[in-house]
């Protein structure tokens, strides 16, 4: 969009308005009320609902607003008796085969088309024909659709073609009876329940929240994500203690992600009130004995007593789940309570590498949208980093953005590329080096890439103006993320900004790097101490199979629910989840977010932070939180660099994130990392295999919370229309065809290595059994 | 003052109490012998809330919260849910019924409007008015207590015909 | 027997994974209609192809329309689309003559509802339904296009205007 400014006229009033600009946006930035149903910002556009009527002079109906883009000197009325009666007409139409079953739709009280018909609906129904019955139906587990209640807007469509690029869903039949629906009649998608959100009506329910309560009835907190590293802003519905739904909606929450999530955000919460949450601190009195009930005072005691015994042999490990507040503290645990330096967190990559040699700024998501040119080395944001995906189809959709893809497995997003490097398997770094070094040439065999795509892929680079956007993730080594980092900047000219976009797995994975500058490896922090204060569980299985956590004298582990950590812990002690404490998440753009508490904490359990500084109390330091979130970030903000001078008031609108400011090394010289990189590359062997087949939807997503499948949801249909709640009480079995659990996913899952931290809880995700 | 000016002006007082009270002997008599005679009562009064059931026995309430939002004291509680069994074996006339509903009366003001607010005619108020308790909780009245196949009525009222006149004093005299 | 709901698709296809195989020569067939369209506009032979698979299957089953979503890089739904939107392509198997009775405005006024009648009663079943013996399937569709001699109805691809009820008797006394 141009800066450029012409000038319109709406209703008397002249307004200067930037060209190319949509006249519904126009008028409604000037609060002049435009009822419709069908526009959707930045979505294709429709005019099905006809509700955006206005008068355009010379024009010689009434236009729909919502498609006309704004032109110079543009007369426009959007209030007129004439246009009144066309959009009371079209609300009459509308609600014509509408059933009026409000009391029964989960939607009341929070429909858009309930609220417009407030406005612009007639007290009379002049039609008297019988409405078209169609039976309500599950689309999937957790998507309900009601068809009769559809308007035809087709959002659900577009949104499912265009943010999640799989066109599950679409407008079946013709004339009235066109349903929204599916073939076959059930949903074969990665569940992201983005349709459920965006319908203004209630045609597409959430099937999990079916029936539950009322939207005025919740108590709405806004929160952040706890699964992916989006940050993605979402609103907790609440009510007696009891979390109901997670909506995106905008009349709720007004994040950087819209009213987008997906299936984890959105229906990933039955952790929180399930029922094998750990109610009560438990000590194993011997080892190889039972966890037993205790109280607080008791295990706080108990814990405190073996760490004298320990002294600065005690290791501090923290998931990246937790909250920046909990692993800053401890950080804090680790050097002043115990005097030791062995303190780390359980990532299944390190980040440091790639923000020690960061030489350009980090890319905010809206850069992302906006972007020229995206350079993707390896990682599957779709899977892991939704809401990136989202952003990365939409720049290249409608912003005519080039996508670039260096991957070893043709990836879902390929489709979208406009060039697409495939590599050998396991060969990223190996790009990654002829990459930074151009003039390297003995490497090409390893890649499996003609020199002409690494040249065409530069050119294209060269040639590109505008922002320029790197990402890559845990696909590649250290030294590989560490030299990328770092040469990132050489693409930088006046014609064009490089950002770098990173790729981690977790909710906090950024905000732990920064929380836990200096620390150790894993495995040191484990070989090294004699004790262990673990918060949240081990993400890496190594680290339980070498042995290490049974040869500790004493573990202790802070977690929600008992996992194969908590199989060698001492004393575990009840954890908070993400919606039962305060706190704040750094997501992988840099950005500070609040996690409100929605909900008490539930039976005996206490926000991580609290139980650390529980015990930092008993042996003798005050931390001086007094068990004061704001208190625990201002102790954060002022010894940490990036985050100086912050305070919660600054994070208090979730509209306008803060993005801390991650020093900018500049360039570095990397010649050790660049040669490790190369013997690393030299090593690899040699083969001409390459993965072909693109992997199915949610082939990752739906192994991290294992919530549905394919197979669950027909299973499910087969059996009539059954509320999905016994798949849901736990959102953590899969099931067969013939309804028993689903068991070798597990086992499949501990085979995908790392992914199995995703098994269990840290400060989030229930997800099913023993390791 | 002297005594016998005294007893006179008593006995005239006396007198005249008493001719009031005698005149009004052979007229009709306004209290009645609760609980041995039943109470009279409007056909609009607004006692203890009824739960209706429709014609097969099915619970008409959907949980639909409207009548817990209309409320001005917030002393109506609702937890819905969802039964997908067929008609014939439903609880609730829709698939969408209340698994609780509690009314509080040591909140509730009788006012009416959840009976205005409801959409499906599910709830009324019923004409019992004996609410008196010995336990503050017991005032909690929970479904059982509130549906019309459930709750125990009073034998101690009869309600007024339409046309009856109850409380007329202020028309005639 | 009135004529009853809108007939549904949805929910009455088993939905397999499984792909359909067709000769060399029907695959070149389907290529050659490919090359009519620009290579970045594969879906445009998206109609062309339907018709092929109803020709050589039937109908469009599904293991045709996994056939073609591969085939055209396309999603199983946005097929699905295309099938329902349009009357002549067909998601069950129908009989041997496909009657297809048009229901929209000028059919409907001057006399649809008594023609549907009178052939859903003549043979035994419900409009979207098949005869026992696979011959007659009886479906109402959108505007075929021939106001002016309406009531009209197609059977396979031949238009029948015009219509009253002796004139249907004598014509599905011809086709059984």
């Amino acid at each position: 969009m141009s800066t450029e400014l012409i000038k319109v006229t709406i209703n008397g009033q002249e307004f200067a308005v930037e060209k190319g600009a949509r006249l519904i946006d126009v008028c409604r930035e000037q609060a002049f009320n435009i009822p419709s149903f069908c526009y959707y910002q930045d979505l294709a556009l429709q005019a099905s609902c006809r509700m955006c009527l206005v008068r355009i002079e010379k024009m010689p109906k009434l236009q729909t607003s919502c498609t006309i883009t704004c032109t110079d000197g543009m007369i426009v009325t959007t209030q007129s008796a004439e246009i009144e009666k066309a959009q009371r007409a079209m609300g009459e139409f509308l609600l014509a085969n509408h059933p009026l079953d409000c009391p029964v739709c989960d939607r009341g009280g929070e429909c858009e088309l309930q609220e417009m018909i407030f406005d612009w609906g007639d007290v009379e129904e002049r039609f008297v024909e019988s409405k078209n019955a169609t039976p309500e139906k599950f689309l999937s587990p957790i998507v309900a659709n009601d068809p009769q209640r559809c308007i035809l807007c087709k959002r659900c469509t577009r949104v499912c073609d265009e943010w999640m690029g799989e066109d599950a869903i679409e407008a079946g039949n013709r004339g009235v009876n066109t349903v929204i629906g599916t073939y076959g009649g059930w949903l074969d998608c990665s569940q992201c329940g983005n349709c459920i959100e965006v319908c203004p009506t209630g045609t597409l329910l959430d099937g999990t929240y079916r029936h539950e309560t009322r939207p005025w009835e919740l108590d709405q907190t806004i929160s952040t994500d706890t699964y992916s590293s989006d940050g993605m802003q979402l609103s907790i519905g609440s009510r007696g203690g009891r979390v109901h739904r997670i909506v995106a909606r905008d009349r709720y929450v007004d994040g950087l992600n819209g009213e987008f999530l997906d299936v984890k955000a959105r229906f990933g919460h039955g952790f929180v009130n399930h029922e094998e949450r750990i109610k009560t601190p438990l000590i194993r009195y011997k080892k190889g004995g039972k966890l037993i009930p205790t109280t607080w005072d008791e295990a706080i005691h108990f814990v405190t007593n073996k760490f004298k015994e320990s002294g600065n042999n005690v290791g501090v490990v923290a998931s990246p789940r937790l909250t920046n507040e909990s692993i800053f503290t401890l950080k804090r645990f680790a050097k002043e309570v115990v005097g030791s330096e062995n303190y780390t967190i359980s990532d299944v990559e390190d980040l440091a590498p790639f923000f020690n040699n960061l030489s350009v700024p980090l890319a905010t998501h809206k850069e992302i949208r906006h972007a020229k040119t995206i350079l993707l080395i390896g990682g599957e944001p779709e899977e892991e980093q939704t809401f990136t995906a989202k952003q990365i189809r939409q720049a290249v959709r409608n912003g005519g953005a080039k996508l670039i893809i260096v991957h070893d497995t043709p990836i879902r997003l390929t489709a979208q590329a406009s060039q697409f490097i495939h590599v050998n398997p396991k060969s990223l770094d190996a790009f990654a080096l002829a990459f930074a070094d151009k003039s390297d040439k003995t490497i090409l065999s390893k890649i499996g890439a003609a020199q002409s795509e690494i040249d065409d892929l530069l050119k294209l680079i060269g040639e590109s103006e505008g922002d320029f956007i790197i990402m890559f993730g845990r696909d590649l080594s250290a030294e590989a993320q560490a030299v990328l980092a770092n040469v990132a900047g050489n693409f930088a000219s006046e014609k064009r900004r490089v950002l770098l976009h990173p790729l981690p797995l977790y909710n906090n994975s950024v905000g732990a790097n920064d929380m836990m500058a200096g620390r150790k490896s894993l495995s040191d922090v484990l070989i090294n101490s004699t004790a262990l204060l673990i918060g949240g569980s081990l993400s890496k299985p190594s680290a339980l199979t070498d042995g290490f956590l049974s040869r500790k004298d004493f573990i202790v582990v802070q977690e929600m629910f008992e996992t194969a950590t908590t199989e060698f812990a001492d004393v575990v002690l009840p954890a908070a989840s993400f919606a039962e404490t305060d706190g704040t998440f750094t997501n992988n753009t840099g950005f500070v977010q609040r996690v409100r508490q929605a909900v008490e904490p539930v039976h005996q359990a206490k926000a991580d932070w609290i139980i650390t500084s529980m015990i930092a109390r008993e042996m003798g330091v005050d931390f001086g939180y007094n068990f004061s979130a704001p208190a625990a970030f201002r102790t954060l903000a002022d010894s940490i660099d990036a985050y100086a001078g912050l305070r919660y008031p600054h994070l208090k609108d979730e509209s306008k994130p803060v993005q801390v400011k991650h020093p900018i090394a500049g360039k570095k010289d990397l010649s050790k990392e660049t040669d490790a990189l190369r013997r690393g590359v030299e090593a690899m062997p040699e083969t001409n295999e390459k993965i072909i087949g693109t992997p199915k939807v949610g082939h990752k997503l739906h192994r991290l919370t294992t919530m549905t499948s394919k197979t669950a949801q027909f299973h499910l249909l087969a059996h009539g229309n059954p509320k999905p709640e016994n798949l849901l009480v736990s959102p953590l079995v899969q099931f067969n065809l013939d309804g028993t659990p689903r068991v070798e996913e597990k086992a499949e899952a501990a085979s995908a290595g790392d992914r199995i931290s995703d098994v269990k809880r840290t400060a989030g995700v229930t997800l099913d059994g023993k390791v | 003052m002297s005594l016998i000016s005294d007893v006179i002006q008593s006995t005239k007082a006396i007198l005249l109490g008493m001719k009031e009270t005698i005149s009004q002997l052979p007229k009709q008599s306004w209290t009645v012998q609760y609980p041995d005679v039943p109470i009279t009562v409007q056909p609009r009064y607004r006692g203890q809330h009824l739960l209706h059931v429709d014609e097969m026995g099915k619970e008409k309430c959907v949980a639909c919260y409207l009548c817990a939002a209309a409320c001005p004291s917030d002393c109506i509680y609702i937890e819905a849910e969802t039964d997908p069994r067929p008609y014939e074996e439903r609880i609730g006339r829709d698939e969408r019924f209340a698994r609780v509903y509690n009314i509080d009366y040591g909140r509730c003001i009788f006012c009416g409007y959840c009976v205005e607010a409801c959409p499906k005619d599910a709830i009324t108020h019923g004409y019992n008015f004996e609410l008196s308790v010995y336990n503050r909780a017991d005032l909690l009245k929970t479904k059982d207590d509130l549906l019309i196949t459930k709750q125990k009525q009073s034998k101690n009222y009869r309600v007024a015909l339409s046309s009856e006149d109850v409380d007329s004093e202020y028309k005639e005299v | 027997m009135a004529s009853v709901a809108p007939t549904f698709y949805t929910n009455q296809v088993q939905v397999t994974d499984e792909v359909a195989n067709f000769s060399p020569e029907v695959v070149e067939e389907m290529y050659l209609h490919l090359t009519k369209y620009p290579p970045d506009r594969k879906r445009s032979a998206l109609i062309p192809l339907l018709f092929v698979i109803q020709r050589e299957r039937g109908y469009v089953d599904n293991e045709g329309v996994n056939f073609l979503a591969r085939f055209l890089d396309l999603e199983v739904t946005d097929i699905w689309e295309t099938v329902t939107f349009y009357s002549m392509f067909n998601l069950r198997p129908v009989g041997k003559h496909h009657i297809q009775i048009c229901k929209t405005l000028s059919c409907r006024i001057i006399g649809e509802p008594k023609i549907t009648e009178h052939i859903c009663n003549r043979l035994g079943i419900h409009v979207g339904e098949t005869t026992d013996d696979e011959k007659f399937t009886v479906s109402l569709v959108e505007c075929l296009g021939s106001c002016g001699t309406a009531p009209m109805m197609q059977i396979g691809f031949d238009y029948h205007e015009d219509l009253t009820t002796e004139k249907v008797d004598k014509l599905l006394d011809s086709l059984s």
